[in-house]
């Protein structure tokens, strides 16, 4: 059995260089947080794989979220981890967000409450 | 000088004084994201004033008794729709403000059905969603109404309000999806509940409480709301998704606001020892709370202990740390330990002492004979007193059930909780829980309806029995085991229980990382066909249980005996 390297993760961590991260990016950290939560290890997690089959809940989806807009700035709803439910769905959605974000120098994601 | 809260008559009363007694105090307020602007500072005389043109307005349209859906997020209007109907002498009946999810509509449908409600308050954002709700529910002649434009209203004298004996509240915490059950609070339990609290935590018009519970929780509603404005103090409250997207603002607004008590289930101690970083931490003082109420869900005395350690640097102390009991069928607060935390090992586990229960009698008795048992000795707890509630809506014979037990040889009219514990010391600790309930994130939840959920998730699942349970890994989590039919292929099964755990989070919104399958025949049942939940959840503990698939959290692998084994493996 393999430990969760929780401590390496306990922060949201470095989102990399600025300008709108690449999914690739994207993908490695959200990976990262979705291990540090459930407390697993990095490579136990299936990047197509729905979220919520390893039994992340509401409530982590909610914190992701709290991540994602403090790593990257943008404005996400915690109904997205649902309608994006893995790693790499996520990844893809949250890269087309920033482009565009970016493009337009407004924030296109969905405003929360 | 404001009359003691045991002699007030109402609700609506005891705070219409109080608001007099200080009216331009802050009264509540409620603390916005960062990007939400300023946040929203409700004096007393601002408040009262709106209380008063709700009640007018819930007068003109219902009849005193009739029951009001609160429907509202967590803020201003909720606070103002609650002491609207208590001012006005109609039942308040708060409820999560339906978010679309199917299972969170079907629960709360069931409730507007079981209340019989005449009315639902929302607020504007959510008006459409109500609408489109009470039609498709079928729930004709349930009105939508919010508050939007009170303040055309006209002020006017609203004549004699509720007495002690009124109903004021139905707390829908118990019962499954299908079967909720309302428990029944007078204005006099209410007040009761608030004088009790007032006197354990030495409370006074000086406090401010808050935190992230919502008020549609019991915690949120009475230990908090209820307290700090009938204590003529300040409430202060924030947007629990505020909380769970960021644990630390829960901590930066006990800092900035100055709060002096709060509350929270055992999961938040743990999200903020866990989440928040040591810069975060270098800015926050917690020295001006002094009390920190873990409840409503099991207490877990290492993520306590590791709370207190890790925010010790920021001022906060050991007795800080308040472990207490409550139940939605006494108000909500029956103890509180206002010392440092101690524990006493049963069974090789830790298990928290909650204080002393206050205002309240209490007795432990083997739920078997009935009988009282002696000091240390485990058994179901019982309740008495002025904030046990009357009984569940509508329900008599359950009603009788559970609020009105008589100890054998003793009689007496007691509230049988259902959590077992025991006193020692004349403090409670309590060790678990005689019913099957599941406790998650502060929710109570039936195992019927996982299991039920589960079996929806997959055809492979029909017609077969599942059981639902919580283990100790060291914090509790959810296990759900379930047989499969014979004709699952094995590459299926992984499938199967992915679509297991899917079901039951987006559905029940209830993390469910372990799942177990097992072949027909596997779960117990009694004769009547009962599931035996408490015996599959200690066979699995044990170790060495035959299975076709399980997908296990590496936390709940480790408190395994042994492990787990492929069945058709000799």
């Amino acid at each position: 059995m393999t430990e969760p390297t929780t401590d390496t993760f306990a922060t949201p961590g470095d989102p990399g260089p600025p300008g709108p991260p690449s999914a690739d990016r994207l993908r490695t950290w959200l990976a990262a947080r979705v291990a540090y939560y459930l407390e697993r290890a990095v490579d136990e997690i299936d990047h197509e794989a729905p979220l919520t089959s390893y039994g992340l809940d509401s409530v982590y989806a909610f914190s992701i979220c709290g991540d994602i807009e403090d790593a990257f700035h943008l404005a996400v709803d915690p109904t997205l981890v649902w309608d994006h439910d893995s790693v790499a769905a996520l990844a893809a959605h949250l890269a087309g967000v920033a482009a565009a974000a970016t493009d337009s120098a407004t924030d296109l994601g969905t405003n929360s409450h | 000088m404001t009359t003691r809260l045991p002699d007030c008559r109402g609700i609506g009363e005891a705070f219409a004084e109080r608001a007099a007694a200080t009216p331009g105090k802050p009264a509540f307020v409620f603390v916005r994201e960062p990007d939400d602007g300023p946040d929203t500072i409700l004096t007393y005389r601002d408040l009262e004033r709106r209380v008063r043109l709700c009640a007018r307005l819930l007068r003109g349209r219902l009849a005193p008794g009739e029951r009001v859906m609160l429907a509202l997020p967590t803020g201003p209007d909720f606070v103002v729709a609650y002491l609207g109907c208590l001012t006005a002498g109609v039942v308040a009946v708060p409820v999560p403000a339906p978010d679309g999810r199917r299972e969170a509509l079907e629960r709360v449908t069931g409730i507007a059905r079981d209340a019989g409600a005449a009315l639902v308050l929302t607020d504007e954002p959510g008006l459409e969603a109500a609408r489109a709700w009470t039609d498709e529910a079928g729930l004709d002649g349930l009105a939508c109404l919010t508050l939007a434009h009170l303040d055309e209203g006209e002020e006017a004298e609203l004549g004699p309000g509720p007495e002690r004996g009124d109903l004021a509240v139905l707390q829908y915490t118990s019962g499954s999806t299908g079967d909720p059950k309302g428990v029944m609070l007078t204005h006099g339990n209410i007040l009761a509940n608030v004088e009790a609290l007032r006197v354990a935590g030495g409370l006074g018009p000086s406090d401010r409480l808050g935190g992230w519970i919502p008020l549609h929780h019991d915690m949120g509603l009475f230990a908090l709301l209820s307290n700090a404005l009938l204590i003529g103090g300040t409430c202060v409250l924030m947007s629990p998704v505020a909380f769970l997207k960021r644990p630390v603002e829960w901590l930066r607004t006990i800092d900035r606001h100055g709060l002096t008590g709060t509350a929270a289930p055992n999961f938040a101690f743990d999200r903020c020892t866990r989440l928040v970083t040591d810069e975060q931490l270098a800015e926050l003082d917690l020295s001006r709370l002094r009390y920190m109420w873990n409840g409503s869900e099991p207490i877990h005395a290492p993520t306590m202990d590791a709370f207190t350690e890790r925010f010790a640097p920021c001022g906060f102390r050991p007795e800080t740390m308040s472990p207490g009991y409550g139940l939605a069928e006494a108000t909500v607060f029956v103890s509180l330990r206002t010392a440092a935390p101690r524990t006493r090992t049963v069974d090789g586990r830790d298990v928290v002492g909650c204080g002393t229960v206050a205002g309240l009698d209490a007795r432990i008795v083997d739920p078997g004979t009935r009988r009282a048992l002696p000091d240390g000795e485990i058994g179901e707890i019982w309740l008495s007193g002025a904030s046990v509630g009357r009984g569940y809506w509508r329900r008599p014979e359950e009603s009788a059930a559970t609020f009105e037990a008589a100890v054998e040889g003793e009689g007496g009219r007691w509230l049988r909780t259902g959590d077992l514990g025991f006193l020692t010391d004349d403090e409670v600790f309590v060790t678990g829980r005689l019913r099957e309930i599941l406790i998650v994130h502060g929710r109570n939840l039936f195992p019927q309806d996982l299991e039920q959920a589960a079996r929806e998730a997959h055809p492979a699942l029909t017609g077969l029995v599942g059981a639902a349970f919580q283990v100790p890994a060291p914090d509790e989590r959810v296990v759900l085991l379930h047989e499969v039919s014979s004709r699952a292929e094995p590459a299926d099964l992984p499938g199967i229980a992915r679509a297991v755990s899917r079901r039951l989070a987006t559905t029940l919104g209830v993390p469910a990382g372990n799942v177990v399958l097992v072949r027909r025949g596997t779960v117990r049942r009694t004769t009547s066909g009962k599931i035996r939940r408490g015996e599959m959840r200690t066979r699995f503990l044990g170790g060495g249980m035959a299975v076709l698939h399980a997908e296990l959290e590496p936390a709940v692998r480790r408190v395994l005996e042994r492990p787990l084994v492929a069945a058709g493996e000799s």
